[in-house]
């Protein structure tokens, strides 16, 4: 008898052990998504999808559908503003460039981060829009990564300064935060323990860190979910020149990025990989727009408003 | 470990366990094999849940005892070939057991309060057929096979045309349903095992009707009259029996199948109406209205102002006349609900809510799995099983309000939906959602006691620790097809949760049967923004004349909300297997929460949940998506 109730005990046991850390999670809004894309500016996808085909001016953030009042998407046309000196608005990115291993060869990778940035006697304050990271993929692996409208607002809080001329971008090296506590030092190790009080849950979804929509297919088996992370990347930005018709303001620069995944939704999205940083096509550019140019316009376009950078 | 995988691991070792398996069921089939003497019993192959009427004591809710299913085969025959075929010389009316019945009921509303809307009612609800099937041959001891089936005559039809009337089927509906259809293996590739597989209906758990760990087949309750059945499934199941004390079964789902669902069950999602057919709200949505007010962009009344005014554009008249009617209406910082209502109605057309359902597709990972190990320590019999599989009733996943203003009708412009008939003058309101079928583990333990003292009652409890997947509801508003609002908030979360049920039940002589039970948790409850409930379920069984007359008491309360649902029924047997009943189901409670007259716009969370309810205010039986309140009479001959 006693037998018998203690085999039923490690039973019990057993399964519930193995039952331990599930990080099932479905959302009803990814969902919808899917169903009904939208652009941040809450028009419905098929609307930003038509623009698209028409490799002009995406939607603007008042919802128009008609973009005939945007300025700056279409590579032809240059907003009616000043070209002279460092004064006014600017779009700009900071494309760093990398390779991946998470499995089989080195991916090359390339993550643009996009920037409204607003140029003052001396100043060029950048504000976060987005960050779009591109992973070639191999015959094992291949992964994308899609940013939230709560990561994206708590990034875009805290601006970057960069000291600047009427002629262009001091070289300067500047180290860019994500949901890192003020207690870790630019050079630190990241703690282990993984806390709100290390990591802090600045886009406020309840989990440390910030939290990004991840889609990794490996070895032919699709997996999406989230991932929850922190990081610190450190930019050296080489002096950047103003362009002579005073369009663009371009450079090169190096980085050294550390990431630490905090958590995810699945397991199999709880492994990060190192990021190998390559120096040829590690840049930042600048490229000057008008006060109505906004973020979904940049991020809709990036890739054409810099084709033509110097 | 990738829980995915589960079902796949599950399976192969299913597969494994069953190599060599079609050719022992084809030496059965020739009698060449080595017959061990299995005493499973009738009712194991024939769950008894057609007649719609709880029976006193359902065998198929009890486990049979371990020793009953052990297969005695003497160790030192297992797997010698050369004692085979003792008992394939008998007569082959021997082997086949023919049942099944033929049965007629008519269900009639005895309200007009519960229907979609008020008024509705007073008619016969139901009128079924039922002519039944089953059919059981066993060749020789080694091997069984059961078929079940049934063809269901409805007397109630559609509405028809003149063409329909030159045909049978839209005036005569029917249709054919194949309950069970398997093969069983007995003794085979082990002398201490035996294995089923095909279309099966299989019952764990040792309460009665509520078994939480009971997840293989999902419920039927597409007849609401019939607690009992359930929705047949293709499944793999194993059986060992290594002591006479351990029974483990492994079972493999390839297939995952919802449960079905009354036909009021639309009107969990339906529009609530008065009796002039006006929209009165909208249906309970599970979501935290008070966190969306207090995380919406203060820009939003602005904006929405906007939008509405763009999409009032060549409407100036009726744009002047809702202003002023919606002024009118705005007193104090308050809002008379019934001529908000008045309101709504008047400048509104809104549709019926379009449900989908999510559903998982037909790959390896969604596929189901389940293990039990079941101890007979006399008196006393106990499970613990593992499931692993998605639940079987839909959970609320998102829902979208698409809004098109009359200015954009009849060219409406970045419309979400794709509705092509609008109302003109007015803004056409279109609402969608979709639920969902969440992931889930469930570990689960039973045991049953039974006394061979008559005054002792007999005792039973079944619980289950359900660890879900998270479900987060979506909520989205669209005005001439611009996002006007996106909410997301937790429905379901991962926090680990227990149904359970625990009960007694008794009789003396052939006179009364008592069975009295708790339940926590009712069958569609996954601890979403509902809960979990807490229910009271009595029956009471009085037989008199040597059985022939049984008047059943029946009733389910919810503890909580104090609705509740009452079934009597009285059955008399005129001659030996026919059966005339009568019987009346009722439910009780609030249809509609219960919603303030006076709206006061300052608590602006309060004011919404007046037009869209709490989830969890709904009332468990008072709902109409619970059913209607009917009398039956039903028929019913057995063979």
């Amino acid at each position: 008898m006693k037998t018998r109730i203690e085999f039923a005990v490690v039973l019990l046991l057993v399964g519930a052990l193995s039952l331990a850390g599930c990080g099932w999670d479905v959302d009803g809004v990814d969902r919808m998504n899917e169903m009904y894309p939208k652009s941040d500016d809450g028009q419905s996808q098929d609307v930003i999808e038509d623009d698209a085909e028409q490799d002009v001016e995406p939607p603007d953030a008042t919802g128009d559908d008609t973009g005939d009042d945007v300025v700056g998407t279409d590579i032809n046309v240059w907003p009616d503003v000043s070209y002279e000196g460092i004064e006014g608005h600017w779009a700009g990115r900071l494309v760093s460039r990398g390779k991946m291993a998470p499995i089989g060869d080195p991916v090359d990778m390339s993550t643009s981060d996009l920037f409204l940035a607003q140029g003052t006697e001396g100043n060029l304050t950048l504000t976060f829009c987005d960050e779009i990271i591109d992973v070639n993929p191999n015959e094992l692996f291949s992964t994308s990564t899609v940013t939230k409208q709560a990561l994206r607002e708590a990034i875009a809080a805290t601006p970057i300064e960069l000291t600047a001329t009427a002629g262009g971008i001091d070289a300067q090296k500047i180290v860019w935060r994500w949901a890192l506590a003020a207690s870790i030092g630019d050079d630190d190790e990241f703690p282990e323990e993984v806390t709100l009080e290390n990591y802090p849950d600045i886009d406020e979804d309840t989990f440390e860190g910030v939290t990004m929509s991840v889609s990794v297919v490996a070895f032919g088996s699709p997996t999406s979910g989230e991932r929850y992370m922190a990081k610190r990347v450190k930019f050296d930005l080489a002096a950047g020149q103003m362009s002579g018709d005073g369009r663009w303001i371009t450079g090169a620069m190096t980085y050294v990025v550390d990431e630490k995944v905090l958590g995810a939704s699945v397991a199999m999205l709880e492994t990060g990989a190192t990021i190998t940083p390559q120096t040829e096509g590690t840049v930042y550019q600048f490229r000057r727009v008008d006060d109505q140019f906004d973020c979904a316009a940049l991020v809709a376009g990036h890739k054409d408003l810099f084709r033509d950078a110097p | 470990m990738n829980m995915k995988k589960i079902p796949g691991i599950i399976a192969a070792v299913l597969l494994l366990a069953l190599a060599g398996t079609p050719a022992a069921a084809q030496e059965a089939f020739d009698g060449t094999q080595w017959p061990p003497p299995v005493n499973e019993s009738e009712d194991d192959q024939f769950p008894g849940a057609e007649d719609g009427v709880p029976p006193a004591t359902d065998t198929d809710e009890v486990p049979p005892a371990p020793e009953e299913d052990v297969p005695p085969a003497p160790e030192e025959d297992e797997g010698s070939d050369s004692d085979m075929n003792t008992s394939s010389s008998g007569n082959w009316t021997d082997k086949i057991t023919f049942s099944g019945y033929v049965s007629s009921d008519i269900s009639f509303i005895v309200e007009d309060w519960r229907g979609p809307t008020p008024g509705d009612g007073y008619r016969f609800d139901t009128n079924r057929n039922d002519v039944n099937f089953k059919l059981k041959i066993d060749p020789n001891d080694n091997v069984g096979i059961v078929t079940d089936m049934r063809f269901r005559f409805y007397g109630l039809y559609d509405g028809i045309n003149l063409v329909d009337l030159s045909k049978r089927g839209p005036i005569d509906p029917w249709d054919f349903q194949l309950n069970e259809a398997y093969v069983q293996v007995k003794g085979k590739p082990w002398s201490k095992m035996d294995f089923k597989i095909g279309r099966v209906m299989e019952t764990w758990g040792t309460a009665d009707m509520f078994n939480p760990t009971d997840n293989l087949n999902a419920r039927d309750f597409s007849d609401p009259l019939d607690f009992f059945a359930k929705v047949p499934n293709s499944m793999v199941i194993v059986n060992i029996y290594p002591t006479d004390w351990l029974t483990i079964t492994a079972a493999w789902l390839p297939i995952f199948k919802p449960a079905m669902l009354p036909r009021s069950a639309k009107n969990a999602f339906a529009l609530p109406r008065n009796s002039a057919g006006q929209v009165t709200g909208f249906p309970a949505m599970p979501m935290d209205t008070e966190d969306m007010m207090n995380n919406i962009d203060p820009s939003l009344g602005d904006v929405a102002l906007d939008a509405v005014m763009e999409g009032m554009e060549g409407k100036e008249e009726l744009m002047g006349a809702l202003m002023n009617d919606a002024m009118a209406l705005y007193g104090g910082g308050k809002i008379n609900r019934s001529q908000l209502i008045n309101l709504l109605n008047k400048y509104a057309q809104i549709n019926e809510p379009e449900v989908s359902a999510w559903t998982p597709g037909f790959d390896i990972s969604n596929s189901q799995a389940a293990l039990k190990f079941q101890f007979n320590v006399d008196p006393v019999t106990f499970s613990l099983s593992y499931f692993y599989g998605r639940f079987q009733f839909p959970v609320a996943y998102w829902g979208l309000v698409d809004i098109t203003s009359p200015g954009k009708i009849p060219e409406p412009t970045g419309k979400v939906t794709d509705t092509e008939e609008f109302v003109q003058d007015k803004f056409n309101v279109d609402v969608l959602a979709e639920t969902y079928y969440p992931r889930m583990h469930v570990v689960g333990a039973d045991f049953s006691y039974s006394s061979d003292n008559k005054w002792v009652p007999g005792f039973f409890a079944e619980a289950a620790l359900i660890i879900p997947e998270q479900v987060k509801f979506g909520f989205r508003t669209y005005l001439d097809g611009k996002l006007l609002l996106e909410s997301s908030n937790v429905n379901v979360p991962t926090t680990p949760f227990i149904k359970a049920t625990v009960g007694a039940d008794w009789s003396y002589k052939d006179w009364i049967y008592i069975n009295v039970q708790y339940v926590r948790g009712f069958y569609d409850e996954f601890n979403d923004m509902y809960g979990i409930h807490n229910y009271f379920v009595p029956n009471v069984d009085l037989m008199f004349f040597d059985n022939e007359l049984l008047i059943r008491l029946t009733a389910a309360l919810n503890c909580d909300d104090v609705s509740f649902m009452l079934f009597p029924t009285i059955t008399w047997t005129v001659v030996p297997a026919v059966e005339l009943s009568v019987g009346y189901m009722g439910f009780f409670g609030p249809t509609q929460p219960k919603a303030p007259e006076e709206l006061d716009l300052s608590n602006i969370s309060e004011a919404v949940t007046a037009i869209i309810p709490a989830y969890a205010s709904k009332s468990r039986f008072g709902q109409l998506a619970s059913g209607r309140n009917v009398v039956f009479f039903k028929a019913k001959v057995s063979w």
